[in-house]
Formats: C-alpha cells, structure tokens, sequence
C-alpha cells in the first residue's frame, strides 16, 4: 500500500504568552494527527481560536511545529529539511488564503503573480509563460484572460481575486492545496463557484485539498472526510456522511446544532453550556461545556474510539460504549 | 502610478514645493556658467548690490551672486546625495531587521539603537579626520550620522507589512527573501521612501550647512555653509554687510520650504484621512411626491421608509447607495434585512438613527417613526429620539464601546445623556441590564478589553436596550462571532423581544439565518429593495430572481438528509419559544 499523500504526525505548537522573560507558554495544537489522500477533499472545521489557521501553516510551512512530523508522500520532510522549506516542497504544496484581498500584493498586476510561481518552479519560462497564464487564468474561469492579467489586484472582485490565487496555487502544478476559509471573505453568490472550482481540480487533477471551513454546510457538500477540531485536538474524523449525518462527539453535535438551517434553528436549544472558562489542561478539553461531563472527563484525557470503519471519536461516553446512543445524547 | 504621479501634480503644495525645486536644480546645474568665478577677488570688499556686482561684493571682494549659484551646485548634489544614501541603508536595514525578526533583528535594532544614543553628528565629525576633505567626505559624515532613525521608521513599516498574507504567499509560492524584500515589500512602501527622502534631503541641507558654518565643513569649497561661514569670519554683522549672507540665507529657507511642502504633499497623497473630505451632496430633500402623511404610514406601522433615498459623496461624484426603499415595521416585529456587502443595507440601517457619515446625505423620502419625520428633527429633538426610540447595536462591538471607560460609566453616560438620575442608580440599572442579556450583573467593573466578543456583544445590546427602545437595529450583530455564540445570543434576542416588546431590523448577509429569525424579510441589491414577504414565504416561493440567486447560494446541512443531526434535541423544541409574532402583510415591490 502506498503511503497517504501529506501526513500529518502527533503536531504540537505552543505560542508565548505574558511579556518579556515570561516563559509561559499557550498549547494551540495537541496532538493534531490525521492524512490527506491523493483526489480527496479534507474538510477541518472547528470554532475560530480552536488553531485551523496554526495547522494550516504548519503544513505550508510557513511556521515550524514543536515536535511532530509532516509526511509527504511517506517523506519525513521535517527531519529532512528542518525549519524552511525547499522549493521541492513548495512545488507541491500550495496554499490559498483566506483573505483575497491580502494575499495578492497590490503593487503588481495579476499575471505578475502568476509568473512568478511559473518561472521560480521552472514550469515555463519565455514565449510560454504568457500563454500559460493565459491558460490557467482560463482554467478558473476568468476570462477574457489577456484583460484579466494586466489587472492590478484592486481592480478585481473578490470572487475574481479568490480565483487569482487559486491559479497561482495551480500555477506550480501542486499535489495538495491547503484552503483556509477560501470563501469567508466572499459574497455569498460568488462563494459557490469558488467551491466548484475547489472540486473540479481534485477530481480532474487528483490534488488533495485540506479544506479549512467553519461552515459545516459548506464541508457537508465539498468534502469526502471531515475533521472537528476543538482546542487544538481532533475530537472526531470521519467520512462526511458519518461524521456530519451521525455525530459522535457532543462537540460535533453543538456544532451541527448551532448550524442556521431550517426555520426552526433558533428554537432548538444549545446542547452545551456557554464556555466560561478556557480549557483546562487535564482530561477533556470541552467538560466544562459538555452536558455529559463526568469525573473520567475530568481526570484523563479519553482515548479515540472507532464506532464505525474510518471515524475515529474522543469522547469517554464513545469509548466506554456501555452506555447507549440516545442516552449519551440527552441531558 | 502614473495616476499617483497625475495626482501629485494636481496638488497645489506639490506644485509649488516642486516648482521651486526645480528652479534651484536649473540655477545649481547650469547657473555656474553664467557668472564670474566666485573665488577670484573680483572688486573692492564689503560693497553693496550695484550694476557691477548685483548681490554686492564679500568681505574679499568675490561676487556674491556667483558664490550664491556656485554655492547651491554642491550645497544641492551633497544634499539630495546623503538623503538618497540614508533612506536605502536606513530602508535595507530598517526592512531586513523587520522582515527577518528574531536574531537578525536583535542584532539590527542593537546597531541602530547605539547609532540612535550616540551623538552621531561628533563622532562622525572625529572620524572625518581621517578621511580627506572634500565633498566625499560631508557625505560620509552625513550619512554615517543618519541612517539609524530611518533604519527605524522602515523596520516598523516592514513588520506592519511582514504579517499581510501577500508575503506568507510569496513564501509559499517560493520567493527568496531577497526577492521578497525588494520586490514585494518595497514597493509596497514607496510613498514612505519618497517622503523619507524628501526628509532626509532637507536634514542633509540643515546639517551640512550648519557644520560648514562652524568651519568643520572643506572651507575652500564654495557652498552655501561655507559663504556663510566666511561671512562670519569676514565680520559681515559687525560692518552691516547684510547682502553678503541674506542671499544664501533666502536661498537655504526657500529649498527648505519647498521640501516641506513636498513632503506634506506626499503625506496627503497617501493617507486620504489628511486631505479634505469630499462635500455631501446638497440635502435637497425632495419630500416624497405630495403624499399625505396619514396615507404614507400604514395602519398600525412603528416605522414607515418611504421612497428613501441616500448618496454618499465620492471621489467619482455622488452615488446613489439606497434607491427609492420604501418598508414599514410593526411593533414587536422582527424586519430582516438582506443584501451582499454594498448593498447599501448599513447606509439604510444607520439613517433610520440620523447617524449618516457627513459625505453622505439623505436625498430624497422620509422616515416616519410613529409619525414623527425623523428626517426633519431638529438636533435637540433628535438627540432626544436617538437611543430612547431607536437604538443599535453595531457589528463589532468593541467601537461601540469606549475601551477607556467600565462598563458601568457606559451605562451611566448612556443614562445620564438622557435625563437618568444618580451614577448608583445608573449603575444599579446596569446591573440588571447585564443580567438580562445574560452576563454576571458583576461585570459592571469590567473594561471592555476583559470580555469575549461574544460578551462584548450582549454588552452592545444591553446598552441598546437600556432606555426601552421601541425599535433596535441590529447591524451584523454576530457576522464576527461563531455559529454557537451566534445562536446562543440570538436566542437572547428573541427571548428578550417577546418579553419587553421591542421591534427589531436585523441586517445581516446571511439569508439563512434571516429567515429562521425574522417575521418578514426585505432582500436589497445595489440599494433597491427588490423583494419583502414574509420569512416562509420567502423560503419557499420566493418570486425575485435575485432572491432565489441567494436562496442557492447556500448550501444546506440536511436538505436531503432522513436523518436529521440531533433528533432528540429538536424533540425538546417544542416549548422552547414563543410562536413569531404575527407579521405585516408582505408587500412586494
Ligand atoms: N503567532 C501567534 N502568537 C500567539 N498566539 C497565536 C499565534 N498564532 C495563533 N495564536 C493563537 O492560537 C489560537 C488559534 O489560532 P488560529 O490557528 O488562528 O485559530 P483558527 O484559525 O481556528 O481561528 C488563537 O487563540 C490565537 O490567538
Ligand atoms: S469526554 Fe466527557 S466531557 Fe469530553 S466530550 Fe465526552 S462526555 Fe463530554
Ligand atoms: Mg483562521
């Protein structure tokens, strides 16, 4: 069996908190482990703070883990690299940003853009350049393609700028794009083509996309696997039928819950408590919320569970599987 | 660029700052062949302007017309020299640091800070010794003395820019750092190089000067330092021989005057908050087509819109952000109010309060809330209707709230402003408006800083609901929160709506959520309301292509799902809240 396409391995990140001389340190990822296939979309969804964006440049490399591993095509690339990142791994992992209108330098025009990552990753140079922005400006749908690339990044929509950056990624002919919100920033009209087009490439080129949401109506209709992140932990993974359709986790549950969908959204309670405190450092990191918190939940931090092929739940009630289903879930 | 170059033209201090320059750079370059040789003694000493001397003779007997001119070639090219000089090191040194960080910066800003506490301008002036005089060397000098301030200005530019995502893309795509510094962040940066260069210049001119003047400068070259210095040491004030140092002196004050104006220009030119706002279109309220005023409100309406208008002032001339909108809200309603960013949903939001930005203006309609002209209030009367009639809660809540004051004050100023009583009473009151929109009544102490934004935005309602409104608008209340916090205060809205009675218009993107909140829903795109009905009707006929355009653009959790994600949940639903109001007939238009 061939390894996964990019893996990711027990990544941990803290960051520094308080002043000058405080060694205090704030954990933002624990643990983060999951894979990314060749063709399949990944959705990651979790609450904003719960350290999506942290992964996400973990994986472009624009940030260094403290410990943990990144496996590309089984390749340790950490151990081998270390801090910065060669161009190899650059030419085959991309990123697209959630902003469109910071990820494009104002100062120069779209096919600048484009060229750029052409000529640095050596996929066409003289004559061939321009006709290969041209192209793959038209392979996102921007046309008519030689107006679109003498434009300077303010002279584009939003949904126009999305797709700008979405070709540059294309441009150096990736295996995996990493997504961060790629449609948050954008008008709900155009926010569907975007999508589509995230879609099309990994079936028509076989990219793998970690797509970062916080949207789960969105992942439900882009994604294959679905990965809930709270706090820094994966708290459930899945096939997106399962995870989304039968939810394990009471996190995933709020989440699903809190959903604006349906005209009786607003009259559904929350299942959860309002978070009050930050997460404590022992046990689980949602008991303080959870409405099925028990002492377990307190004292350790509960193993994954696997209630069905591929989905992987952390949950005490999951795990200890005496209880039943319908139980676990009313409080 | 060619239109920022287009625009600096069209300014007038650029216009005059550069006229002047240039006519000093004509004088600098070619003047020098056009007069006698300002070192050889040409008359008589101490002589006053004459038709043989224009300017009058030195203490020697040069020209001083000829030493004026010849003066400002060397003044000049030394000047613009060391500020072109100081601007790259302090640029590539200043960007370096702040785009590199960690040691690289700790060793950069340590070199920049011992240049910044050392007295730069002796030291360098020791260590001219050492190199032979001349021009070469005052540029040294200059440079070696002033590079570390601008090191400074460009390292905080570079770390404001090293964090925008254009520069983490770069990486990603690849970029050296090199490459990066130059091509991504510098050009970014151009308006600061141009105005630090003007700076520097008129620091390089100052400093070279007053240097020459104390002697320090190369005394046998003909600058406009050292004509003065020579004036000094030709006794020029003691025998009243003031033509010999006025000329180079008008000479100095004009080229610094003309540097000013262009570096203020240049300011002006990037940070539009400097220049002068553009005037609001003349409120020429054209009062609804002679509608009577009984017949403009429908029956039982809190708020009637009528045919309202709105332009906002612009670079391009006015431009028309809500057309002809015409609505009515019922007491206790909840009016959605939908649209894509642009839409003029905010515009309309904020004019129902008079609280407009002063480029835009209310053109056409009216406002009625419960048959008052909100359009017509006076300031007094419309401080008085402000907050206690209709109130709002902005989309971040942070610039609603006054980040220096607890949240008590806020709601003693809030009080206060309208007639409340005692700072205990205000504060009493704040306690069980806190209470209400659920928060501990504790946090009256509380800054903002200290809570959530989630917390930060029931405070907005709380402080929205404190004189008992009859209307609240809600302005993207919870675009900036995350779906649990956004249900959970929605949930508070909706509960407290149904005990205090309060109407609300929610404006928000999100058709989804307007529709689970709202009794009736407006849809507005590019500022005409093009669809009103009522939330159920909207969700399943609706009429208006745009409508149905929004309606798709959503994707659906369970739209097709037999299993729906929490059904012992939804079960509990039942007697969760009060059935929605009645709502208004639906108009569509
Ligand atoms: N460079 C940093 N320094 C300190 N804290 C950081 C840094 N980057 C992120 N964080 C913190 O890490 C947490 C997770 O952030 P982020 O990954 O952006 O979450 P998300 O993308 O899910 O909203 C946040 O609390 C954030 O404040
Ligand atoms: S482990 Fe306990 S606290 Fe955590 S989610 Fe499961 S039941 Fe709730
Ligand atoms: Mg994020």
């Amino acid at each position: 069996m061939s390894p996964p396409l990019l893996e990711a391995a027990r990544l941990n990140r803290s960051f520094p908190v308080g002043g000058f001389l405080s060694h205090a340190r704030r954990k933002v990822l624990t643990d983060v482990s999951f894979s990314l296939e060749r063709g399949e979309i990944l959705a990651l969804v979790g609450e904003s703070g719960s350290g999506k964006s942290t992964l996400a440049r973990l994986l472009a490399r624009l940030d260094t883990p403290d410990s943990g591993d990144i496996l590309l095509s089984g390749e340790n690339v950490l151990a081998r690299e270390g801090g910065s990142a060669s161009l190899a791994y650059r030419g085959r992992v991309q990123m697209v940003f959630q902003d469109p209108f910071a990820s494009l330098n104002p100062v120069h025009t779209v096919a600048y853009h484009l060229e750029r990552s052409l000529v640095r990753h050596g996929r066409a140079r003289g004559v061939e350049l321009t006709r290969k922005v041209h192209a793959l400006l038209e392979s996102v749908g921007l046309t008519p393609a030689e107006q679109l690339a003498k434009r300077y990044p303010h002279e584009l929509s939003g949904g126009q700028r999305q797709r700008v950056a979405v070709a540059r990624a294309l441009a150096v002919e990736p295996d995996v794009i990493i997504a961060d919100e790629p449609t948050s920033m954008l008008d709900v009209s155009t926010r569907r083509g975007v999508l589509q087009l995230l879609k099309g490439l990994t079936r028509e080129r076989g990219i793998g996309i970690l797509f970062i949401t916080h949207d789960l109506a969105s992942a439900r209709h882009l994604a294959d696997r679905v990965l809930v992140l709270y706090a820094g932990s994966v708290v459930e993974t899945g096939r997106t039928s399962d995870v989304l359709q039968a939810p394990r986790h009471p996190y995933t549950r709020l989440l699903l819950s809190a959903v604006p969908d349906g005209a009786d959204f607003l009259r559904t309670p929350l299942p959860a408590r309002v978070a009050t405190t930050p997460p404590p450092p022992l046990g689980c990191a949602f008991a303080p919320r959870c409405p099925h918190a028990d002492v377990r939940c307190h004292e350790a931090l509960p193993p994954f569970h696997l209630p069905a092929a591929e989905h992987h739940v952390r949950c005490h009630l999951e795990s200890s599987k005496g209880v039943p289903d319908d139980a676990a879930v009313s409080s | 660029m060619r239109e920022t170059l287009r625009r600096l033209l069209r300014q007038r201090k650029a216009a005059v700052g550069g006229t002047l320059l240039l006519g000093f750079l004509l004088v600098a370059l070619v003047g020098p062949w056009f007069v006698m040789d300002p070192t050889e003694l040409m008359g008589q000493p101490h002589q006053p302007p004459s038709s043989a001397h224009w300017f009058g003779t030195t203490g020697q007997g040069q020209d001083v017309l000829a030493q004026t001119v010849v003066g400002a070639r060397e003044t000049l090219a030394i000047g613009f020299a060391v500020g072109a000089l100081v601007t790259l090191v302090g640029a590539l040194v200043g960007i370096t640091a702040g785009y590199l960080g960690r040691r690289v910066d700790d060793a950069l800003t340590l070199t920049t800070n011992i240049f910044l506490v050392i007295p730069g301008l002796p030291l360098a002036i020791v260590l001219g010794a050492y190199l032979p005089s001349g021009p070469f060397r005052m540029v040294v000098v200059l440079t070696f003395a002033g590079w570390a301030w601008n090191a400074r200005v460009f390292r905080a530019e570079a770390l404001a820019l090293r964090g925008r995502d254009f520069v983490a893309a770069a990486v990603v795509a690849g970029e050296s750092h090199a490459r990066i510094i130059t091509r991504e962040l510098l050009p970014n940066m151009a308006s600061l190089v141009a105005s630090s260069f003007i700076g520097n210049t008129l620091y390089a001119v100052g400093a070279q000067v007053g240097l020459e003047f104390l002697g320090l400068g190369d005394v046998g070259a003909v600058t406009w330092g050292t004509n003065l210095y020579w004036a000094g040491n030709d006794a020029a004030l003691l025998t009243r021989s003031w033509w010999i140092f006025v000329p180079t002196g008008i000479c100095i004050a004009l080229v610094g005057f003309s540097l000013t104006l262009l570096s203020s220009a240049i300011d002006e030119l990037t940070n539009p908050s400097l220049r002068a706002p553009p005037k609001a279109p003349k409120a020429a309220v054209v009062h609804a087509v002679a509608t009577p005023a009984q017949e403009a409100t429908a029956p039982g309406a809190l708020l009637s819109v009528r045919e309202l208008s709105i332009e906002y002032m612009t670079q391009a001339g006015p431009s028309r952000v809500v057309d002809q909108v015409s609505l009515d809200i019922a007491p206790g309603e909840v009016f959605g109010l939908a649209g894509e960013s642009g839409s003029g949903k905010s515009t309309l939001g904020y004019a129902l309060l008079r609280l407009l930005p002063s480029s835009a203006a209310i053109t056409q309609g009216r406002i009625l809330f419960e048959g008052t002209d909100v359009t017509a209030l006076s300031p007094e009367a419309l401080r008085a209707f402000r907050w206690s009639r209709v109130s709002m809660v902005f989309q971040s809540a942070m610039s609603a709230l006054n980040p220096v004051l607890t949240l008590g004050e806020q709601f003693h100023d809030t009080l206060a402003a309208h007639g409340g009583g005692s700072r205990a009473s205000s504060y009493a009151r704040g306690r069980e408006l806190l209470a209400m929109v659920g928060l501990k009544p504790e946090l009256v102490d509380a800054w903002p800083h200290q809570l959530s934004g989630g917390m930060r935005q029931r405070v907005g309602i709380a402080l929205a609901l404190a004189l008992e409104p009859r209307l609240v608008v809600m302005d993207e209340p919870t675009t900036a929160l995350d779906v649990v916090v956004q249900k959970e205060l929605l949930q508070r809205v909706l509960e407290l709506k149904s005990r205090l009675g309060f109407a609300v218009l929610f404006i928000t993107h999100d058709l989804p959520l307007l529709l689970a909140l709202s009794d009736r829903v407006g849809i507005l795109q590019a500022g005409k309301l093009v669809e009103v009905d009522t939330a159920q009707r909207l969700r399943t006929d609706a009429r208006h292509p745009y409508t149905r355009l929004l309606l798709s653009s959503f994707p659906h959790l369970g739209a097709t799902d037999t299993q729906a994600p929490t059904p012992d949940v939804l079960e509990q639903a039942a007697s969760a809240l009060k059935a929605p109001l009645a709502a208004l007939p639906g108009g569509r238009r």
